[in-house]
């Protein structure tokens, strides 16, 4: 137990942080803590946290992956119309997980063979697969997507109102966690994001593994543009705008450092819970909109001062010394 | 370990201050929310500027010389004497969205009517404020006759207006957002969408219950008049019905949609939503089918999309203003300005609220759409 | 003469740790005093206390006399009158030497820099200390001795009386150690202090007057250079007998059998037309200045970089196609790099980690990576190499330099590798945790093992190994195949590109 502790404490914190805030939407409005609302608040992490787990296999490289809203947009349009012209709904949910797949490693080669950084080689295909989503829809939305594909994610355990899609993303993030903590990749990532010069030396495939981090990245955020269009029912290429600035939140928050090397599937999840439930607790205590985007920039400033005195900056200040 | 304490103690402060100030304010915060756009008395939107009050800024609902189609037409005659070898040109915003795609076959319709050519620009997507202002400078210095212009945000194109009106060429203001520099607007007036919509949810409810509001990000003007619309009517008409919540999701289906679903939990009662586009309401509308809760909404804009939702029973209803007809309308009033008539500051477009009852009913007919009768000089 | 720095019962605690014990010693003004320790002993730590880096202690430091207690190094240096220069020493690549060297303090002439007067003040500064370059020039086109200069260019100009070097010569070569010297005996005669903080005893007693010794947090006792021995120092610092140098307690244990043959090896930039040969249980020596070429080598031979010409075989077959480092591992090739901090392992992992990421294979239960076994066999090789503190959960980064080293050494125990690459195996690392690397050296020659030993130091690399190749500019220039036939005045010249004179 105290092992766990100390291992997973920054996880702990932000999981204690979350509580309070429960516990002060609560006492303004007693209407949030109800079994419904928290479904809700559930439901409602499932995007960002899909992303968010994506992002982290890209920040734990020390990299980043700034298309991931774009390939959403993509894998959604890929499905939808996939499904609209009557393929099998599990066929098409195949091919948005390799459509995210592919994306993922065109990130990955731009990153680990033209070694570009990985700031300005996603910024670029941020716009590329954005300008593709356009012009493989000319700008309309794919709508009318069957029932069937939908019922996949939408449909609820009983009458719990526990829907699949939450059950998916539970499901993805056990996925992570093993791959992180219990597999060679996952050493390797971690390798690869503390001193990727050390895991060259140590006979690490530094390119294979960042491969992995990229389309780990892209079939993330495949799961999430799945979702969003079971739960949507249509498809547009506008979808996905800026949505990798919340997921990046939700990493940074759960411990994710941005110089790499450091983040826990664990983490990242804790970390888009408390956006959601700040999201929907402000929703509930009815705060302005406007003010919304102050509480969070707020509460995303004082997540990561944590992170800095934990010594990120000697870190931060190695990786740009070194260039 | 003392200094980071401190420091958790002050944001936990501020941002229960935050909290505290940001609840009082929420229920009039998008109807002060300051206009982008300074109103200039030397325009030709002299009326609406001196029609203007305190800081709201150009504001073409409330112009005194304001006229239908209908009216103008009346006082000038039918017929609109066209020049040979005018060019017009139009700056829109993204065509990823269906209204501004519909906005521009209004235009070529227009175009093939009068003979005239129009050349139409659009943005790729509905951020683009600096790309939009660069294509509208490449139309003025191309020489156009006539500017017909939906910029991204009141004041993205001030600069390119002024250049133009130096030019001496013609600027029109086609729907939103606002150019309080440009010589005519025209499009319909967003104010009567929020109480053609307000009047429609408060006869199918009895006027009573609950209702909320899902605005999108108040940059726009559309969006202010459109919520300000919606909530005068409801104040005017001594209305039964209460907005018991009001919030911005950023015209963005999925949030919207998240947004709803957390309202349809904290507020059983709620009867109706009342969203600033379509795009907004088609996410409300899946929330409300997924709650399987009783919820009229209704949308702003008509997009067909929102049709076809109408017509398989989900969405409840949408204003629609025709984009095809207020391009035909623009060019109308474009020509006629260029034909040297007089034509008042703002010309508002028809618009409709359509909801399963007249779905299926020929838009010209709903609107009692005449075309206009062009006469080449 | 009075007491330049006088540190009275100075005791300093971090979290769990009492890191200075009563420490009490002066130092004169005007004397070059060496202050010498094992890594660990508390050097670094009382060196920070007196140029304010910490200004929470028990205890009373004097200047000149004068109780001081300074708020932050800036402090030090404009009210104290006190730098230190740091062994890698922090500069501003980009600008000009006259701006890094007035930075913060530059002369002004109305709200502008006036950079006549501040090249006019630096060049003269320059040529007092010898220097060959000036103040106009840009840093990143300065050597690493220029930039040591530099920093104590930087010194006078904020008319410094006591100066710190910390590690001064880590990084030069023998020539700019020579000036560097030099220089130091020149601030001597116009009165400035020196604080000399190095791992080289025969560098203290070149240029040392008094030298004091740490151990273990504790003042030991100043010794008089002139009246003592290397031997005694040693003694001192350590607490028991070292060899100071490398020497071999066993016999050669090199066989026939070639383990590595390299053939023309070019990258067509640091390195050209490079052929030799690895015996089976060699310790094979690469001598030469630094920026000879020979990392460069190694990391191609390890597949960290391209090779542009030659051939490179294992064991008897050439290696194809795309040479990279998981593929050398494979083949049981591995280095310790000469950069630990930035090459050698990750910051952010556990010994264990670090110790088993070339390994992972060996750790597996199912499909997944056992935790409990990678533990298992770092702990093993704690014992073996006797690794302090027999921590294999702490983080590498906080390990002293030498331990540090044998961390690194028991990844590629683990992986089980047949041709280890020491790349300045002990550079950073102090007496006893030297003597202890060269005895892990020749315990792996003695099981089978093949070594190459990349060494700036003349007595490393002549104490080690068995045969030594010595390399000028990219080119080898000589070798060396009998180890009694060393002689360090032919290896220097070859190391400096002559001929056999």
């Amino acid at each position: 137990m105290k092992n766990f502790y100390a291992k997973y404490k920054r996880e702990i914190l932000v999981l204690i942080a979350t509580v309070i805030m429960c516990v002060v939407f609560t006492t303004i409005n007693s209407q949030f803590m109800t079994w419904r609302n928290m479904l809700t608040v559930f439901q409602q992490m499932v995007l960002n946290s899909l992303l968010a787990v994506g992002i982290m296999f890209a920040i734990l490289t020390g990299g980043i992956d700034l298309s991931i809203g774009c390939t959403f947009a993509i894998v959604g349009i890929a499905v939808a119309s996939s499904c609209v012209g009557g393929m099998n709904p599990f066929l098409a949910i195949i091919i948005g997980l390799l459509v995210g797949a592919v994306l993922g490693l065109f990130n990955g080669i731009l990153v680990a063979n033209l070694k570009l950084q990985p700031f300005i080689a996603t910024l670029g295909t941020m716009s590329l697969y954005r300008g593709v989503a356009y012009v493989v829809t000319g700008g309309a939305p794919v709508t009318n997507v069957p029932d069937s594909f939908r019922n996949i994610f939408n449909g609820q355990i009983g009458t719990t109102g526990i829907r699949y899609y939450v059950l998916v993303m539970i499901v993805v993030f056990i996925i992570a966690h093993i791959i992180l903590s219990k597999t060679k990749t996952g050493d390797y990532l971690y390798a690869v994001g503390g001193n990727e010069e050390a895991a060259k030396l140590s006979g690490v495939n530094v390119k294979k593994t960042k491969y992995i981090a990229y389309i780990a990245s892209g079939v993330c955020t495949a799961v999430a543009g799945l979702v969003m269009l079971a739960s949507l029912g249509s498809a547009e290429p506008t979808a996905g705008i800026s949505y990798e600035t919340n997921a990046i939140a939700a990493a940074a928050i759960g411990g994710t450092s941005m110089a790499g090397g450091r983040g826990t599937a664990l983490g990242t999840f804790v970390g888009a819970l408390l956006l959601a439930v700040l999201k929907v607790g402000m929703v509930v205590i009815n705060v302005d909109s406007f003010w919304q985007y102050v509480v969070t920039g707020l509460i995303i400033i004082v997540a990561s001062y944590f992170e800095f005195v934990k010594g990120d900056i000697a870190a931060f200040m190695a990786r740009h010394k070194k260039d | 370990m003392k200094k980071r304490f401190l420091a958790v103690l002050m944001v936990a402060s501020m941002t229960a201050g935050l909290a505290a100030c940001g609840g009082s304010s929420s229920s009039d915060s998008s109807t002060t929310a300051a206009g982008g756009a300074e109103a200039s008395a030397d325009s030709g939107a002299e009326a609406a500027a001196e029609e203007e009050t305190k800081d709201e800024g150009f504001n073409p609902d409330e112009a005194e010389d304001a006229m239908t189609i209908e009216d103008l037409r009346a006082a000038n005659g039918t017929e609109v004497k066209v020049a040979s070898g005018l060019t017009l040109g139009v700056v829109e915003k993204s065509l990823s969205n269906e209204f501004w795609r519909t906005l521009e076959e209004g235009y070529e319709k227009a175009a093939e009517d009068c003979g005239v050519e129009i050349i139409v620009k659009a943005t790729t997507d509905e951020g683009d404020e600096t790309g939009q202002q660069t294509m509208t400078e490449t139309l003025v210095n191309q020489g156009v006759d006539a500017l017909m212009m939906s910029p991204i945000s009141d004041s993205n194109l001030t600069a390119a207006v002024e250049n133009a009106n130096n030019a001496d060429i013609v600027t029109v203001n086609v729907n939103d957002g606002l150019i309080a520099e440009a010589d005519y607007y025209v499009g319909p007036e967003a104010y009567q969408n929020g109480q053609l919509a307000a009047a429609w949810i408060s006869e199918q409810l009895g006027d009573e219950g609950q209702v909320a509001i899902v605005v999108g990000m108040a940059k726009a003007f559309a969006a202010r008049q459109r919520t300000a619309g919606f909530k005068d009517w409801i104040a005017d008409n001594n209305s039964g019905m209460e907005i018991v919540a009001e919030q911005n999701a950023d015209w963005d289906r999925q949030k919207s949609k998240e947004l709803a679903s957390t309202w349809i939990q904290q507020y059983p009662d709620l009867k109706a939503i009342f969203c600033n586009n379509d795009d907004m309401a088609l996410g409300v509308v899946e929330a409300v089918q997924e709650e399987n809760a009783d919820i009229l909404v209704v949308g702003v804009d008509g997009i067909g999309e929102a049709y076809d939702s109408i017509r398989a029973g989900k969405l409840d209803a949408t204003v629609d203003s025709f984009p095809y007809y207020m391009a035909q309308v623009a060019t109308e009033c474009t020509l006629r300005v260029l034909a040297g008539e007089e034509v008042p500051s703002v010309v508002h477009t028809p618009q409709a609220l359509i909801s399963a009852d007249n779905i299926d009913a020929d838009p010209a007919e709903l609107i009692n759409w005449v075309a206009p009768v062009y006469v080449a000089e | 003469m009075g007491k330049a720095v006088e540190f009275v019962k100075i005791n300093k605690y971090f979290p769990g740790v009492h890191v200075l014990k009563d420490i009490s010693f002066s130092v004169e003004e005007g004397e070059v005093h060496a202050l010498l320790g094992e890594n660990g002993a508390g050097k670094s730590t009382l060196l920070n206390i007196l140029h304010g880096v910490y200004n929470e202690y028990d205890g009373e430091v004097y200047l000149h006399g004068k109780k001081v207690n300074f708020k932050n190094p800036n402090d030090a240096i404009l009210n104290g009158n006190i730098s230190k220069v740091h062994q890698e020493t922090m500069v501003v690549e980009q600008l000009t030497v006259g701006q890094n060297v007035t930075l913060g303090y530059q002369p002004k002439k109305g709200p502008f820099i006036d950079f006549t007067k501040m090249h006019k003040d630096v060049d003269a500064i320059l040529t007092e200390l010898n220097c060959r370059f000036h103040s106009r020039d840009i840093v990143s086109t300065l050597t690493a001795g220029e930039k040591q200069m530099l920093a104590i260019a930087k010194a006078i100009y904020h008319h410094s009386n006591i100066i710190s070097l910390d590690e001064p010569t880590a990084s030069l070569t023998s020539k700019e150690t020579e000036a560097l010297f030099a220089v130091i005996e020149k601030l001597k005669k116009e009165g400035i202090t020196i604080l000399y903080v190095s791992h080289h005893l025969e560098e203290i007693f070149q240029i040392c007057d008094r030298a004091s010794i740490m151990r273990d947090g504790e003042y030991i006792q100043t010794m008089n250079i002139r009246e003592t021995t290397q031997e005694e120092l040693i003694h001192a610092m350590v607490g028991r007998s070292v060899s100071a140098v490398a020497t071999r307690q066993k016999p050669c244990q090199a066989k026939e059998e070639v383990v590595l043959k390299v053939d023309h090896l070019s990258d067509g930039k640091k390195f050209h037309d490079i052929s030799f040969e690895l015996h089976k249980g060699e310790i094979l020596g690469f001598y030469g200045l630094v920026g000879a070429g020979r990392t460069e080598i190694m990391r191609v031979i390890t597949g960290a970089d391209r090779k542009i010409g030659g051939k490179i075989s294992f064991k008897g077959s050439e290696i194809s196609g795309n040479w990279n480092s998981t593929k050398a591992l494979r083949m049981g090739i591995g280095m310790l790099p000469e950069d630990r901090k930035t090459q050698g392992f990750n910051k952010l992992a556990s010994n264990c980690d670090n110790i088993a990421i070339s390994s992972l294979e060996k750790y597996m239960s199912g499909v997944f990576v056992s935790d409990a076994k990678k533990l298992e066999n770092a702990k093993h090789y704690f014992e073996e190499l006797d690794i302090h503190p027999r921590s294999p959960e702490y983080l590498t980064v906080n390990m002293s330099g030498g331990n540090q080293q044998k961390v690194i050494l028991a990844k590629w125990m683990s992986t089980n590798v047949d041709i280890i690459i020491f790349d300045e195996p002990t550079k950073g690392v102090d007496v006893a945790a030297k003597a202890e690397i060269y005895r892990l050296m020749e315990e792996l020659v003695a099981s089978g093992k093949s070594l190459i030993v990349v060494s700036s130091e003349l007595p490393e690399a002549m104490g080690i190994s068995d045969r030594l190749i010595v390399m000028s500019e990219g080119k080898i220039t000589g070798e060396f195949t009998d180890r009694e036939a060393f002689d360090s005045d032919t290896i220097l010249n070859y190391a400096i590109g002559g001929n056999e004179s």
